[in-house]
């Protein structure tokens, strides 16, 4: 036992797994026994000590009775015994108590892990395609809680394991006692179990409706604070107070509902064991009195059956937890059998790649120049994010706007995707921001395509972003919240063109890149920007004149190629040019 | 904003002030307060009967104690103790719930209320961050504390006095056997907290971040493979993982020491009861009726003390939050101004302003515009643009010079009063969780649909309201229906011609739209906006030419001002961006 506190820590700073295993997903059942069997060792030794632990507790109103009977007799040497047997398992108790917690926790640790874990890799693997997949509010949703519940299944193992041992050794030990005595326990407790069950489900339904409503208030609270800005400076704070004192309210007769529930829960907590207890008690005084169990005997098994509360509210708990933990399971499960096809995500060896020529848009008919800096000049910003996401296949074939896109003659398509997302990389008008360091967010690219010295620094000051570090306290340490919410709209902007600059793909497409931007620092990107990329090919959708007259050729495009050339020579030739990138009117 | 504001949090109330707040709570529900109080207190006293009966019926049985006249009426008393605890437990838990209810609802009402009338420029200083905290967790661990834990603290409390009268009523020489392990516990108990709380905090914040992490990488997919991130993710998760089971560890390694520690403490007393009883009675000092009660009651004890243990940390944390709940209102009212403007005259002179003492960011800026007339601001990022919009606004009061509005200064201004004059749009835009009509109505609750439409149309934005499946009832924000960016900024806008101030600074108020989108919409809200003064801080050339003057400013200062045309010929900065835009 002296070893065992370093093997449950060791266990746990294995965590996490190098390999967290393929689940079996095939029912929320099975996905349950395939986490229960990778930590089969914790489960047992946990349950192992939750019945070293519940039986040493169940032995000492055993304990407490020799004690008395020893008392009655007056019996000085057997009462130093018996309070010595109860400090014994008083300590055992403990001691075992706290090695079965430890494994609890473990049993917790290893299989929350392993499933956030599982997310995390099918998240990975899903990429671009689980937004299409799954409703936005339910990636939202995935994780937490699920996990958790998954978690505490395991958890309570241990203590059932006990709970139930614990129970058989009162219920044993009163049959051989008294067969009525025993009858009372055997068939009390389940009765008590069963009977305060059809309290819980609807107490957890009520509990539900709590949380939902204590939920709501606080997204409500938190909208609120979040718009305070909006609030006080234009008005509407009565409109809100009222709305969130409604919810408020709400929250309240909620509680008060899961409260009457609650209540109607202690109660039956007491009565229900209790009238184990006074059924024990009246039996067995009766038979004190007639000499067939003894004094000691008597308050043993008063005791004991008063230590059944505890085994009683492990059943009840267990129950519950496991009934969560299978519809936890379902909606983990929901994400982690999404599949999608990785054959088309492996790394080819294709002696052909990159192919060596123009990318045409077969659908407008727009060339792209390999080496070259083209910006693309779209009727609607629409047409333009459409023809960047056909150049960087990030359509799907069933979206309206698709359409062959062919390289140096041959298809695409055909070309294995993975390489394809290496090297043809596109910058999305609005991007999502991931929390985390300044740092984390621009070391990007494959982990395999070390990043070279000074690559960042370069590239910060190729989208006039250094300044953005040197504004911020802890500079490239400093920690940008969720969404960036932090930095401004510009700020976010030059930010993101960093982290494509970083990756530095073959191929660049960037969708209106300097939107937010002042002009002053839209020209010296465009300048910047073209140094950057001499030689590579990068597509830059815009509209705005700075942008455009660093370019090698611009393409106004309105459903197919209205004319092509350089910046200066189409302001000249070509009116419809000038209307849109001068005036900012409409083809 | 560009420039990042120093954070100071809000203030916390003192343990007076939360006292204080407690007992006025309970004053004013003292009825329900007195009634769980005696429900608890008939659980308790009902819950002792059964030692008591067990010791008679031991007593009767060895022969040498009070006649009982019968086991049956043993029975039936501990039968009616044992439904008066349980009928007293149900009313008073009941009681408890309702009064708890109540008190929750009264307290996040009075955060709201008082979240709500704080100054803008406290919020805009200190930033909603902190207060989001507080709205979310605080609120949520006061929950707890006050709906879990508080009743049952109560209740252990109450049952760990009674018992100990009790016992003292029994046996009083055995209460002794109490004391060895109290300061071991009390002790043990202040140890483990200590080191405790900030282990589970940091256990939460990690478990906080890896679950974060994990959402983030489903909701950001996209960016995620094109950047080619996976691998770097999944080891982000996995080193998240590593960091919260290090965090468990800890705690774990403190709840080996101290767990078993408790149970020792609670042990030996019901051992020495077992031993000093037995010792006793077999030498005839202590009838077998007072030994046999005075064991079960030490045994007795146990749950209730570890409850009071374990809930111990939950009170003090739920008082923190109340604390930080009721720190709120505590905030000082700026020294407001009586006048009223007199005119709709913004005037702005040597305006001087810094966030960092010794760093000014304003260095020395006059604008009076003609009212009614329209100013572009423009300039390099960092340049003192926000924040100069932020000083015109009343947000801040500047270090030296002033910002007067009708010969007021801006920032002594009621709020009131003050978005009558002069309103604030940048480009942080908010769409609140609720219909379109709610997010429009902020400024004019009574606005009518006409009305509401109109000002949408002076911002572009009827084909927005064509899309919403339910035109202005549709619910927006999240988990309803998302608006683009744009579509935010048209919203904002819209609320902007709603409120109908006299003077409107925008700031990148359209810089979130499509160039051309923004281009349309500025001009249709010029024509809206006739005979306004609107002072827009613009990033884009066609903005500032269509402005009656352009004020350039750097590093703080104006360094051109005047006409486009005055501009272009002055030959300065602004000149040579204007040609290069022109392709000159």
């Amino acid at each position: 036992m002296a070893a065992d506190p370093a093997s449950v820590g060791r266990l746990m700073l294995e965590l996490p797994l190098a390999d967290p295993g393929v689940p079996d997903t095939r029912s929320p059942g099975r996905f349950l026994l395939w986490c229960a069997r990778g930590q089969r060792r914790t489960l047992l030794t946990g349950s192992v000590f939750g019945v070293i632990w519940m039986v040493s507790q169940a032995m000492i109103p055993l304990a407490l009775g020799g004690a008395l009977g020893a008392m009655v007799r007056r019996d000085k040497p057997a009462i130093v015994e018996w309070s010595l047997v109860v400090l014994a398992l008083g300590l055992l108790q403990a001691v075992a108590g706290i090695l079965r917690h430890r494994r609890a926790v473990a049993n917790f640790l290893i299989c929350a892990t392993r499933i956030q874990q599982l997310i995390v890799r099918r998240a990975t693997l899903l990429g671009g395609d689980l937004a299409r997949r799954v409703a936005s509010g339910e990636v939202a949703n995935l994780g937490a809680s699920d996990v958790e519940r998954v978690g505490d299944a395991l958890d309570v193992i241990g203590r059932f394991s006990g709970g139930v041992a614990s129970y058989l050794v009162v219920a044993v030990v009163l049959l051989i006692a008294s067969p009525p005595l025993g009858a009372i326990v055997v068939l009390g407790v389940p009765f008590a179990v069963l009977a305060i069950a059809p309290i819980l489900k609807p107490f957890e339904r009520r509990q539900t409706v709590e949380r939902d409503q204590r939920t709501e208030a606080s997204s409500l609270a938190s909208d609120t604070v979040a718009g305070l800005r909006v609030l006080r400076g234009l008005g509407g704070e009565r409109v809100f107070a009222n709305r969130y004192e409604q919810a408020s309210n709400d929250v309240a007769r909620a509680s008060m509902r899961t409260a009457d529930l609650q209540a109607l829960l202690d109660g039956a907590q007491v009565l229900l064991p209790g009238a184990i207890v006074v059924a024990v008690t009246w039996v067995g005084a009766h038979l004190a009195v007639n000499h067939t169990i003894s004094d000691g005997e008597l308050v043993a098994f008063y005791a004991s059956a008063a230590f059944l509360v505890l085994p009683m509210q492990t059943f009840v708990e267990a129950a519950s937890k496991w009934t969560a933990a299978v519809v936890a399971s379902r909606r983990i499960l929901g994400v982690l059998t999404l599949d999608r096809n990785i054959e088309t995500l492996a790394d080819a060896h294709d002696l052909d790649l990159p192919p060596r020529g123009a990318m045409v848009d077969e659908r407008t008919g727009v060339q792209i120049q390999p080496g070259l800096l083209t910006a693309i000049v779209p009727a609607t910003p629409e047409e333009g994010t459409a023809l960047l996401e056909r150049l960087a296949r990030w359509n799907g074939p069933e979206d309206d706007d698709s359409g062959p896109v062919s390289w140096a003659g041959r298809s695409v398509d055909s070309i294995p995707l993975g390489w394809y997302r290496d090297h043809v990389v596109m910058l999305e008008r609005s991007p999502f921001h991931l929390k985390g360091t300044l740092r984390q967010a621009l070391e990007v690219g494959p982990l395999d395509r070390a990043l070279k010295s000074g690559a960042i620094e370069a590239a910060l000051d190729s989208a006039q972003a250094s300044e953005i570090v040197e504004s911020l306290a802890d500079g490239l340490d400093a920690d940008l919240p969720e969404r960036w919410r932090s930095l401004s709209g510009g700020q976010r902007q030059r930010l993101s063109l960093v982290q494509a600059l970083v990756v530095d793909p073959y191929v660049l497409l960037l969708d209106d890149p300097t939107s937010a931007v002042d002009a002053h620092t839209e020209a010296a990107i465009a300048r910047s920007l073209s140094q950057a990329r001499k030689g590579r090919t990068t597509i830059i959708c815009t509209t705005s004149p700075l942008v455009a007259e660093q370019a090698d050729e611009v393409i106004l495009v309105c459903d197919t190629v209205i004319a092509a050339g350089r910046h200066s020579d189409l302001l000249v030739s070509e009116p419809r040019y000038e209307a849109v990138v001068l005036r900012g009117g409409a083809l | 904003m560009t420039e990042a504001a120093p954070v100071h949090g809000f203030p916390v109330a003192s343990l007076k002030t939360v006292r204080r707040y407690f007992s006025a709570a309970i004053r004013r529900e003292r009825r329900a307060t007195a009634a769980v109080l005696a429900f608890y207190v008939a659980a308790s006293i009902a819950g002792l009967v059964g030692p008591q009966v067990l010791g008679q019926v031991v007593a009767r049985a060895a022969g040498n104690g009070r006649e009982i006249r019968s086991i049956e009426v043993a029975a039936a008393v501990f039968l009616v103790a044992l439904l008066v605890q349980g009928l007293s437990s149900t009313a008073a838990s009941r009681a408890a719930g309702h009064l708890t209810a109540r008190l929750l609802a009264r307290l996040r009402g009075d955060f709201v209320g008082a979240v709500l009338s704080l100054p803008v420029g406290v919020v805009e200083d200190a930033g909603t961050g902190d207060l989001q905290t507080r709205a979310s967790s605080d609120v949520e661990q006061l929950t707890w504390s006050v709906r879990q834990a508080a009743p049952q603290m109560v209740v252990a409390i109450g049952q760990c006095t009674a018992i100990v009268i009790a016992l003292l009523f029994t046996a009083p020489l055995l209460a002794l056997v109490l004391l060895p392990t109290l300061p071991v516990l009390a002790l043990g108990t202040r140890w483990y907290l200590s080191l405790a709380r900030p282990g589970y905090q940091r256990t939460m914040a990690s478990w906080d971040q890896t679950n974060s992490r994990v959402q983030e990488t489903a909701a950001g997919g996209r960016t995620i493979e094109t950047l080619s991130l996976a691998e770097r993710r999944i080891s982000q998760v996995d080193a998240d993982i590593r960091e919260w089971v290090a965090t468990e560890l800890y705690t774990m390694r403190l709840r080996t020491i101290y767990f078993p520690l408790t149970e020792a403490c609670y042990v030996v007393p019901l051992v020495l009861a077992v031993l000093v009883g037995g010792l006793l009675h077999a030498d005839g000092h202590l009838s077998i009726a007072a030994t046999t009660a005075a064991v079960l009651y030490v045994q007795l004890l146990i749950s209730p003390v570890d409850t009071v243990l374990s809930y111990l940390d939950e009170i003090q944390l739920g008082t923190a939050s109340l604390g930080r709940l009721l720190g709120v209102s505590e905030i000082e009212k700026p020294d407001l101004a009586e006048d009223e403007p007199v005119s709709p005259h913004v005037v702005a002179k040597d305006v001087h302003y810094a966030y960092r003492t010794g760093h000014d960011v304003l260095n020395g800026i006059d604008l009076a515009p003609v009212p009614g007339s329209r100013v572009a601001l423009v300039g390099p990022s960092g340049a003192g643009k926000s924040t100069f919009a932020l000083l015109l606004t009343g947000v801040h009061a500047p270090r030296t010079g002033y910002v007067r509005i009708g010969g007021v200064d801006a920032h002594r201004l009621p709020t009131d009063r003050l978005r009558q004059e002069v309103v604030l749009v940048t480009q942080e835009y908010h769409i609140f969780n609720g219909t379109l009509r709610e997010n429009l109505a902020l400024a004019s609750p009574d606005a009518t649909d006409a009305e509401l439409v109109t000002a949408l149309e002076a911002v572009d934005g009827l084909p927005m309201l064509e899309r919403l499946p339910g035109g202005l009832d549709t619910r927006l924000g999240a988990g309803a229906n998302q608006l683009s960016p744009g579509e935010s900024q048209q919203v904002a806008l819209a609320r902007l011609i709603l409120a109908d101030p006299h003077t409107l600074v925008l700031d990148e108020a359209t810089a979130l739209l499509d160039p051309r989108a923004a281009r349309h919409l500025e001009r249709s809200l010029a024509r809206v906006l006739e005979g306004r003064t609107v002072i827009a801080v613009a990033h884009r050339l066609q903005t500032a030419r269509d402005a009656d003057y352009i004020a350039v400013i750097d590093h703080g200062r104006i360094i051109e001002q005047g006409s486009h045309d005055d501009l272009l010929a002055a030959e300065g900065s602004y000149a040579a961006l204007w040609r290069s835009w022109q392709g000159a």
